[in-house]
This record gives C-alpha cells, structure tokens and sequence, in this order.
C-alpha cells in the first residue's frame, strides 16, 4: 500500500510542496540575515538583492518568512501531537469501554465539539501576558482534539467486534492493554492522516490567534508577519510583500497537507478504495 | 357522577396526549438536543467563570496590566507609576472587592449566575463603564449583519458551483474544484487584506477601514445607508468567496460519491438524461450538506471575528479586539459568552431543522448521534 501511495500523481506533488516549504522553514532560517536586525532603508519593495523587499523597520523580510515558517511549523506539530495524543486516547476509550465511562467521554467529546475553537483559543492565550511558543502549541493542541477522537471512536466501534479483539478479551487481557496494544496498532495508517490534518489546523489557528496580537510573544510566526503589516496598515500604502507571503504560504501549506491527507484516505481507506 | 366519569375520563384523556407527545420520536430528539444545548451553555459559562481564577493572580491583576499607549483602560499606560507607592495596592483592593474576587469561590460562583439572569455582565472600562451587555449588544447587531447573509448565500451558491462542477466532466471542472479548495482553506482575514489592496488601493472602489465615512453622522438617509453598504462590501466580500469555497468542495465530493451509486449507474443504464441524473444525485447529496452547516458556522464565526479587525467593522471581533488591547476583562468575558452563545443557538436551530427535512428523523427510523 505504500508503494501505491508514492505512485500517487497527486500525493507526490504535495508531498513536494509541503516538503519544500518544511524544507524552507528548517533548512532556510541558516542561510538568511537576521531577522530581527535593521538591515536596510524600510519598506522597499522587492529587489534583487531583498527577494521580498523590507518591512517598517527596515527588517528583511524573506528572513523573517522563513524564519515565521520555522515557528509556525514547530507550534504546529507540538500542538498536532498533543492533539493527537488526547484524540487518540479519549477516541480509544471511549469507544471501547461500553457503559458510562465511554458515554460520558463521548458526551464530553460532543461538549467540547460544538464551541468554536478560535473565540476558546482567544479566550485562552488572553489570559497570559507572555506565551512561549510551547504554550501557545499546548492551548492550541489541547483545544483541537474532539473531532479526532470522534473519528477514532467509530473507528473502534466497528473494531472491537473483530475476532482479534475478542480473543484477546477471552484470553483475560485488560481493557486498557487491548484498547492500546491490540486496537491502536491497528489503526495506525489513520492517526498518522489524523496527524496530518490536526498540523494544518493547528498552524491556521497560530495564524488565527497571533493575527489579533495573542500569539506567541517571543517568536516571529506565519500570523504574526501578517498581524504587523494589518497594524501598519500594509494594504492601504500598497505594501503588498509584507502581507502577500506569508498569507500564500499558509494556504498552500493547508491545502496541500489537505491534498495529502486525502490520498492516503483513498488508498488506506478500504471503504473509500477505488482499485 | 356521570360528570365526574367523564372529567376523569377528559383528565386521563389529557395525560394520555401529553405521554404520547412526549413518546413521539421526534419530540424526544427535540427535548434530547435542547437538554445537550443547555449543558454546553452551563459548560461554556462555568469555563469562562473558572478559567481567570485557577490561573496564577486574578482577572484584576489582568486588567492592571498597562495597557499599550493610546488606548483607554485601566491600566493606563502610567497610572501606577505616577501615584503614590500605596495607590497601586489601594485600587488593586478595591477593585478585588469591586468583582467580588475576595469572596469565597462558591459565593462568587453563585453570584456570577445571578448575575447572568439579570443580563448583567458588569461595566466595561473601554467604554466609559457603560453596561458590556449593552455594547455587545449593537456588536452582535453588526457581526449577524455579515455573517447570516454569507451563510445563506453561500450555501446556495456553493452547492449549485459543486453540484455543476462535479458532473461535468469539462477541464474546468477540476479547476473549479481546486480553486475552492484554496478559497476554502485559506485565512479568510489574509484574502481579506488582498482585497482591500486591489479594491480600495489600486481600484479605489471600496473604502478601507469603518463601517461609515467618518464625517457622516448615523441617520437612515439614503447617503449614508449607500455609505455604509460600500464600507460592507469588503469584508462581506472576503468571508462570501471564502465559504462559497467551503461549500463547493463538500458538494464536490459529495456528488461524486452518489453519481457512483447504483441507483445512479441503475438509471444511467436505463438511459436518463444528465440533466435527470443530476437532479436525483443533488437532492441526496444536499442532504449531508446540511449536517456540515454547524461546523461552518464555527468556523466562519472564528474568521469572521478576524475579518472584522482588518477592516474595523464594528462586530464582536473588533469589540474582543478592542478588549485585548484594553485589557477590558469583563468585555471580552461577555463579547466571549455572546459569540458562544450565537453559536450553540444557531447549532441548536440547525439541529431542528434537519430534524424536520430528514425524513428518517421526522418519523423516528433512527436516532441522530
């Protein structure tokens, strides 16, 4: 099946995208100039020499883009971990332990769901004068998890009937010890996907949040690049490769992490398999 | 005698309609949505209550935060500096007891829903200590303005581009569909200043900021009502293009899977008409469409609070903005309860609503989960 996946037309080109603008953010930050010095006259526009010309203080801002994919992507995975890990474990048990303990997780789970994510993160990170980057990830992961653990959930609603289970269940093994050992392993290919998805997510809702100034306080991130040109009012003096950047990179990171998502869906899914 | 076998009989008679009211599936479902609405309500407004005090200092310590130059708060920007060494403490004190935060958290807990039936959300310092409910209010007015209308419309519009899109099988179509899924997944607020800079700077067509020229005064002259919708075109604009995007790529896919059906392929083979096919696909494909209308709503509130910064519409975003930036605690606080509040009611109305065009739900074939 994997093999089936890097024959993939599609899921290739995004891999190569996301890779790419990875690739950007790890790599990229060594190669550039400091992005918090003045390095040149402000607000000049692209040049040979300033591939995205300079901000209000005289900043480079291609190196305060790459470096803001740096932040963005690591408070995106830290957050998608967490966020997997909460999903996956609320998702494991309650849908594996029949009775009141899973009712109530599923019910919690529902509860949690219906709030908007983005006015709760507001409403969070406001709370704190400073916010590291960890724990604006940590607010992030620990907001984004019901729709993960609902998808994990059916998932081991239909595999805890299955005759692996049941055996193990009759050899005297304990809930939690099949729950993780035996069901988990199993679904492995989808929390990966899960993961991915939940990054996405979690780097548009940094963006989200440092965009109305409660992002992290000590780092240069996707959103906060745009935060400063809205605040300087970027669009109305025609400094469009302050804002233009950083907004594109965001989008085609979601979309294309989407893209891949959906391929392996397709290929790891056997409800959804076409071949 | 005789009257009194017949009251027993109308009393019995009553109580019977009422358990078989009760019995009908689609009340029970009814009764069921609105009890889990109301427990998230309870939820949302006990988070917001415990939150600010099981975190390091309280909501005053917060509020005394100085606030950046310019924008009125308590903080201040100077204030405390300038006082004597005691008046920090003194204001710090009385504002304690102003909010209560010196009472036992039970009490406080108390208080806080007493005060929350009364419809009061305390006084907002941004705003000359004005009722927030009051403000929140004329915010809420503003932020429905924008987002009611993109949603109808977008869903309309977006289900009928998905629905073309996916059964024709021209180039366009896969162009179609990925143009949505840039516009669906792309920050709203960042189209947004894509716009201003193409429509307001470089085509002039739009102003860039407010909900009215500044040196009109609110009447309901035609000027200023032709004013105002110039000042809305915008970010209505940003957030419209967006879902229509959001709904096309669900209707996309939604319509692929059903054009595979076999009543599909059955009726193909019987040699109906596209036009036919497409019809009978829609109208199943529709269907889940209107599950998707809660999380839309989440989400377009959640961009929609963003959208409103950048153009400094009026709405609950730039109210919660405003409220950051003045560390105005109880302002954000009810701004907060208003927006989740929105939310749960128009999930809630959803709920309803499917219930009611869901044949199977409407008689009681299955339950919702």
């Amino acid at each position: 099946m994997w093999r089936r996946l890097l024959q993939d037309g599609q899921f290739l080109l995004a891999l190569s995208v996301v890779g790419l603008i990875v690739l950007a953010g790890v790599v990229g930050p060594r190669f550039v100039r400091n992005p918090h010095a003045f390095v040149w006259l402000p607000n000049q526009p692209p040049s040979r020499q300033f591939p995205l010309g300079t901000d209000p203080f005289g900043r480079d801002v291609l190196a305060r883009l790459v470096v803001g994919i740096r932040t963005s992507l690591f408070v995106g995975v830290y957050a998608g971990l967490i966020g997997v890990a909460l999903g996956v474990t609320i998702g494991l048990i309650s849908g594996y332990l029949k009775g009141i303990v899973g009712e109530t997780l599923n019910l919690f789970t529902n509860l949690v769901m219906v709030f908007p994510v983005l006015p709760v993160l507001i409403i969070l990170a406001a709370i704190f004068e400073r916010r590291s980057l960890l724990l604006v990830g940590t607010i992030i992961g620990v907001v984004s998890w019901p729709w993960a653990a609902r998808c994990i959930r059916a998932q081991v609603l239909s595999l805890r009937e299955r005759e692996f289970v049941r055996l193990a269940r009759i050899s005297g093994d304990r809930s939690v010890k099949i729950a993780f050992l035996e069901i988990m392993p199993y679904m492995l290919a989808y929390i990966v996907m899960v993961f991915v998805l939940m990054l996405g997510g979690a780097i548009g809702a940094e963006a989200g949040i440092s965009m109305i100034g409660l992002g992290p306080t000590d780092a240069v991130s996707l959103g906060n690049l745009l935060f400063w040109a809205m605040v300087h009012e970027a669009t109305r003096v025609g400094h469009w490769w302050t804002f233009l950047p950083p907004g594109l990179v965001l989008t085609l990171l979601t979309v294309f992490s989407l893209i891949m998502h959906k391929r392996m869906d397709q290929i790891f899914n056997p409800r959804l398999r076409t071949w | 005698m005789n009257e009194a076998v017949t009251g027993r009989a109308a009393v019995w008679g009553l109580i019977h309609r009422g358990v078989a009211f009760f019995a009908h599936p689609f009340v029970r479902f009814l009764v069921g949505r609105g009890i889990f609405y109301l427990l998230a309500i309870v939820a949302g407004f006990t988070m917001t209550f415990f939150i600010p005090r099981l975190m390091p200092g309280n909501p005053v310590d917060m509020m005394l935060r100085p606030a950046p130059a310019g924008l009125p708060g308590l903080g201040g920007g100077t204030a405390p500096a300038i006082g004597r060494a005691g008046d920090f403490a003194r204001i710090r004190a009385a504002l304690e007891e102003f909010f209560g935060f010196d009472k036992p958290l039970p009490v406080q807990y108390l208080a806080f829903w007493q005060k929350l039936f009364r419809g009061d959300l305390g006084p907002s310092f941004a705003f000359n200590m004005r009722p927030v409910l009051e403000i929140v209010s004329r915010a809420l007015l503003f932020t429905l303005v924008l987002v009611l209308p993109v949603l109808l419309i977008s869903f309309y519009v977006g289900n009928a581009i998905g629905a073309a899109a996916a059964v024709s099988q021209r180039w366009t179509s896969s162009l179609v569909y990925y143009s949505s899924l840039f516009f669906a997944h792309m920050p709203f607020y960042w189209f947004a200043m894509i716009l201003s800079y193409l429509l307001a700077l470089k085509a002039g067509w739009f102003p860039f900021y407010g909900w009215h020229s500044p040196e009109l005064l609110p009447n309901w002259s035609p000027g200023f009502v032709l004013n105002v919708a110039r000042h809305y075109a915008l970010p209505f604009l940003a957030l419209l293009i967006g879902s229509i995007g959001t709904w096309t790529v669900g209707m996309w896919s939604m319509m692929l899977y059903e054009m595979r059906s076999d009543y599909i392929l059955y009726c193909q083979q019987l040699g109906f008409r596209r036009r036919t096919l497409k019809k009978y696909a829609k109208r199943n494909a529709m269907l889940p469409q209107y599950t998707g209308f809660n999380l839309v709503l989440s989400g377009l509130i959640g961009q929609t609070v963003i959208t409103e910064v950048v153009f400094g519409w009026p709405g609950l975003g730039s109210l919660g903005y405003k409220a950051i930036l003045s560390r105005d605690y109880p302002l954000l606080m009810g701004t907060f309860l208003v927006t989740v509040v929105v939310v749960l009611v128009g999930n809630f109305l959803m709920d309803i609503f499917y219930g009611l065009i869901d044949p199977r739900i409407r008689t009681g074939y299955v339950e919702r989960s």
